[in-house]
């Protein structure tokens, strides 16, 4: 029931890609985003969706997966989507019906739209379908050490993320336990008005709180057995460093970047 | 309430990467009253298989039919069949949510739309059955212990009078004695008649003792399906599955292997003793010859 979420799954897999330093695959994001808003055309989104192709296609994970994991913001994009149609006032009305116009100015923003946000979603989704959720916050960490200078908790808040990005599934997995043992007893989450939902509720959530709590405990118990007092002189197993790979990654998002920037200047 | 499940397969996220065949054209036939024990190692299929007899789970191809009834029809009451096919999920005591053990009980039979004196009396029996005294009924369930948590999760199962009783590992993570305890409670409430219980274990001693009938899953399939006995003379391919055989069942075919003559299907300790005295004296009045 709960466990058809991709979005932001990790997806084990030994890829280039994968191999990738964290760190190189966070700023690749962070430059392919910028580079989403930097296209002011069709045929720049065109060079991004195959810039992102080409990387979904090195990682071995496939388009397929990585489209549903747009479902989700599926709503969020058609009322991006309407939003630009029906408000956009300038340009040649097409169809109008009372104070409502569509324009050719407008529909060609909300495509605009929609396909930035869906490319969006689709590019930052190769980060964390290829990096575990530990290599991430390391990656994280690691990148946020030089704002310790100014007492910024960068250990804490990395240990912290990466806590809550662990009990995702197990929490989710928990709750849709729960619920197939509440629904065992008779109980029902899908039917009756807003108020018998929201009371339905009770009997999955309560023990769902209990066990989070529980699990707090046993882990915080864990933690100390092992000695853990924060991220004061604390050595790493695994130390980052940037390899051959992930300057050829660069190299390939600076072509990206080149190529969209040349785009925007002869459209 | 008869419970007939035919070509069952169950896919677990089919289309992505993650996919995997929890049931694999899974045909079984549970008669009214029997006492059938359902064991595979971990990941064998047998939590899978059993959420599919109170239509938890439905089969991704194949059927499964309650009482005659097909699952997968559209307008089947899933309801009707939750009450009559109860089940007890593994770990129960996670599932309490209530202040006091009584409405905790009362979850079920409140679901059910009981009038308030039933609920009480539905209550109160199922507490009796489980064996727990009127005082806790007021209590808090979360101040009582694992062993006495689990009971209260079992008595709200059973307040909904299932027709068939089905529990995942009823004594799992319990200390040795709350496992005796936990397995009489099972045994004594089919003992009492006119139920169908399925037990899931990894415990083959357990299902053994108490089951007229086994079922051994192995990567999602049957692999056995039979008396005790039957099952246990097949005890290298078990070892293959990672499943043991109760130690006597394994003596008495080490035994017959050496080339003693231990009668076929004796399993339970004092048959066993029987069996090999009798062995031994007939060897005596050879050598005596």
């Amino acid at each position: 029931m709960l466990k058809n979420i991709t979005l932001g799954q990790y997806f084990p897999g030994d890829s280039v890609v994968h191999r990738l330093d964290p760190r190189t695959k966070i700023w690749m994001t962070i430059g392919l985003i910028l580079a989403v808003f930097c296209v002011s055309s069709f045929t720049g989104y065109a060079i991004v969706l195959a810039y992102i192709v080409l990387a979904a296609s090195i990682t071995g994970i496939g388009m397929r997966f990585l489209v549903r994991g747009v479902k989700p913001i599926l709503a969020i994009v058609i009322i991006t989507f309407a939003l630009n149609t029906f408000f956009t006032s300038t340009g040649n009305t097409l169809w109008q019906w009372n104070f409502i116009r569509v324009t050719d100015v407008g529909l060609k923003n909300a495509a605009f739209m929609a396909i930035r946000l869906m490319l969006l979603v689709l590019g930052t989704q190769i980060l964390t379908l290829t990096t575990s959720p530990i290599a991430l916050t390391d990656g994280l960490e690691r990148m946020m050490r030089p704002l310790a200078k100014i007492h910024f908790p960068a250990h804490e808040l990395a240990m912290l993320m990466s806590i809550a990005l662990r009990f995702v599934p197990t929490l989710l997995e928990e709750a849709d336990k729960t619920m197939r043992a509440q629904m065992a007893r008779g109980a029902d989450f899908e039917s009756g008005n807003l108020m018998r939902r929201a009371r339905a509720m009770v009997p999955l959530m309560v023990p769902l709180f209990v066990s989070a709590f529980r699990r707090a405990d046993e882990l915080a118990l864990a933690m100390e057995a092992r000695c853990y007092r924060g991220g004061t002189g604390r050595t790493r197993m695994k130390v980052l460093k940037y390899a051959r790979i992930d300057l050829m990654a660069f190299l390939t998002l600076a072509a990206l970047i080149v190529c969209v920037v040349l785009v925007r200047g002869l459209i | 309430m008869p419970i007939e499940v035919v070509n069952a397969t169950y896919i677990y996220m089919p289309g992505t990467p993650f996919e995997t065949r929890a049931l694999d054209g899974v045909s079984l036939s549970i008669a009214d009253g029997e006492f059938v024990g359902i064991i595979g190692h971990t990941g064998s299929g047998k939590s899978t298989l059993v959420q599919h007899l109170n239509a938890l789970l439905k089969p991704t191809l194949g059927s499964v039919y309650v009482n005659g009834l097909n699952l997968n029809d559209k307008d089947a009451n899933l309801r009707d069949v939750r009450r009559a096919v109860g089940l007890v999920f593994q770990y129960p005591e996670y599932q309490l949510f209530e202040e006091t053990v009584r409405k905790d009980i009362a979850f079920g039979p409140n679901n059910l739309g009981l009038e308030a004196a039933d609920v009480e009396a539905r209550v109160r029996e199922a507490a009796q059955i489980v064996g727990l005294s009127e005082d806790l009924l007021d209590r808090s369930p979360f101040e009582l212990s694992g062993g006495q948590k689990r009971r209260v999760a079992i008595a709200g199962v059973l307040a909904m009078r299932p027709n068939v009783l089905v529990l995942d590992e009823p004594a799992a993570g319990l200390d040795p004695r709350g496992r005796r305890e936990m397995l009489a409670l099972v045994r004594d409430y089919h003992a009492r008649g006119g139920v169908t219980v399925i037990m899931v274990s990894h415990s083959m001693d357990d299902v053994a003792r108490m089951c007229s009938r086994i079922i051994v899953m192995n990567h999602g399939r049957v692999a056995f399906d039979a008396p005790p006995a039957q099952v246990f003379a097949h005890g290298d391919e078990l070892a293959a599955m990672g499943l043991g055989i109760p130690a006597c069942a394994q003596l008495a075919n080490r035994l017959r292997e050496k080339g003693f003559a231990i009668p076929k299907g004796v399993f339970a300790l004092e048959e066993l003793a029987g069996a090999i005295t009798a062995c031994l004296g007939a060897e005596g009045e050879d050598g005596h010859a």
